[in-house]
């Protein structure tokens, strides 16, 4: 047979599409995954923050304890702890028996703060324990917490990474693992909440007051005086602290006074004092 | 600030990647139509092969460099699966220029024919995490003249 040279004129080995196309193609594939993705999971979050069980609750908040809050310095003893601890299980509404027991943890921070997240598990700062003066003051900022409890506002704040998280405790029982990168400190420790869930929580939080010390007075002296206090430089940091995550503004202290005229909760009273500390 | 640097790292992939690899393929279709009239052949363990003066070993092997363009396309098409088309072409211009370089070589020997030619890829990365490298492809056969 004679060999007859012939030039290669398909290209049979290259795809014959424009790199750029094949470019535009995979970034628009990837985006609107990406997308489609985050839309869901943020509606898919929102759904289980509002019915989620206890157990699957409880499961997620030791796992946001481990990540975010375990490494902080603690403390879970002494008489102030024990003193804390009565005061919040006393001011738990019925609808929040059903709930993960409260964890409650003193942080040691100055700055005043306090804050709840999923699973029962609230943090008090030490700050907070030094400056409030009636036990009327500290009972208001722990019952908003509980209001935040109640309302699951913890759970909807972390939203997307609830489903994540849940999906992480569903999946170890049958040994498999989400990367670490997906279940990480990303967005747990996130407790912002919108202005009307501050609302909600501080009406559940007067509610309580009113049942407990049969009136409102001096449930808002703690914030108002962060707020007089305001020019302070000393205070105005932790003020920014506090207000970050827990804006207390004058609208808010108002919107609770006229909450407790119209239903006709008593104004006036005396403040319960804190037990003594040293 | 990070995607400004990903946007000029692609462009400059893209614009001197491509418009080298166009100035590549126009240079091998040259080359191929050059050396043409040299068949390359394979054969059989059993059969035997064409009679030969001489024969010798011919060995030509080219070292292709990714872009960044490519590396790009091709770690969203990771994501996604299928044909990696962008590296279609860098890992055929790599056989084919191999193959040129063993044919030129051959043909300066005086080769009258090119004998079962056998290719090797390695893959040259490994420097740095993220896959930007560049492929090694050898080709060798047995030249007869
Ligand atoms: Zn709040």
């Amino acid at each position: 047979m004679k060999y007859v040279p012939r030039e290669i004129v398909d290209e049979v080995n290259v795809t014959p599409v424009h790199p750029l196309v094949n470019f535009g193609y995979l970034v628009g594939t990837v985006v609107l995954a990406t997308l489609a993705i985050y839309v869901g999971l943020g509606v898919v979050g929102a759904q289980l923050a509002t019915r989620m069980g206890p157990e699957a609750e409880g499961k997620i908040g030791n796992v946001i304890f481990e990540n975010v809050f375990s490494s902080m310095s603690l403390t879970t003893e002494g008489t102030d702890y024990e003193y804390l601890e009565t005061l919040a299980d006393s001011l738990k509404s019925d609808a929040l028996k059903q709930r993960p027991d409260l964890k409650l943890h003193i942080l040691e921070e100055s700055a005043p703060n306090a804050m709840v997240s999923a699973g029962g598990y609230i943090y008090v700062t030490q700050g907070l324990l030094d400056n409030v003066e009636s036990e009327n003051e500290l009972a208001f900022v722990l019952a908003h917490e509980l209001g935040h409890y109640e309302h699951r506002d913890n759970l909807s704040s972390i939203g997307r990474s609830l489903v994540l998280l849940s999906l992480n405790s569903a999946l170890s029982a049958s040994g498999v693992r989400l990367p670490s990168f997906l279940t990480g400190s990303m967005g747990l420790a996130n407790l912002h909440y919108s202005r009307d869930q501050e609302q909600k929580a501080d009406v559940y939080a007067l509610e309580i007051m009113n049942a407990r010390y049969g009136h409102v007075d001096h449930t808002l002296d703690f914030f108002k005086r962060l707020n007089e206090d305001e020019l302070d430089l000393g205070i105005a940091d932790q003020l920014l602290e506090w207000q970050s995550t827990h804006p207390l503004t004058e609208s808010r202290i108002e919107y609770l006074e006229d909450l407790a005229t119209s239903r006709g909760w008593a104004i006036e009273g005396a403040p319960t004092e804190l037990p003594n500390r040293q | 600030m990070d995607l400004l640097v990903i946007l000029i790292l692609l462009g400059v992939g893209y614009f001197i990647g491509n418009r080298r690899e166009r100035q590549h393929y126009a240079d091998i279709k040259r080359r191929e139509k050059q050396t043409l009239h040299v068949p390359i052949m394979s054969w059989g363990a059993k059969q035997d092969l064409p009679y030969a003066h001489e024969s010798q070993m011919f060995v030509g092997s080219v070292v292709v460099a990714n872009d960044y363009f490519k590396t790009f396309s091709a770690g969203l098409r990771n994501l996604v699966g299928g044909r990696v088309t962008v590296y279609e072409t860098l890992i055929d211009r790599g056989r084919r220029e191999a193959m040129l370089r063993l044919k030129e070589s051959a043909i300066e020997w005086g080769a009258s024919q090119v004998l079962n030619v056998r290719f090797e890829t390695s893959n040259i990365a490994g420097q740095s995490q993220g896959g930007m490298g560049a492929v090694e492809v050898m080709a060798y056969g047995t030249g007869i003249r």
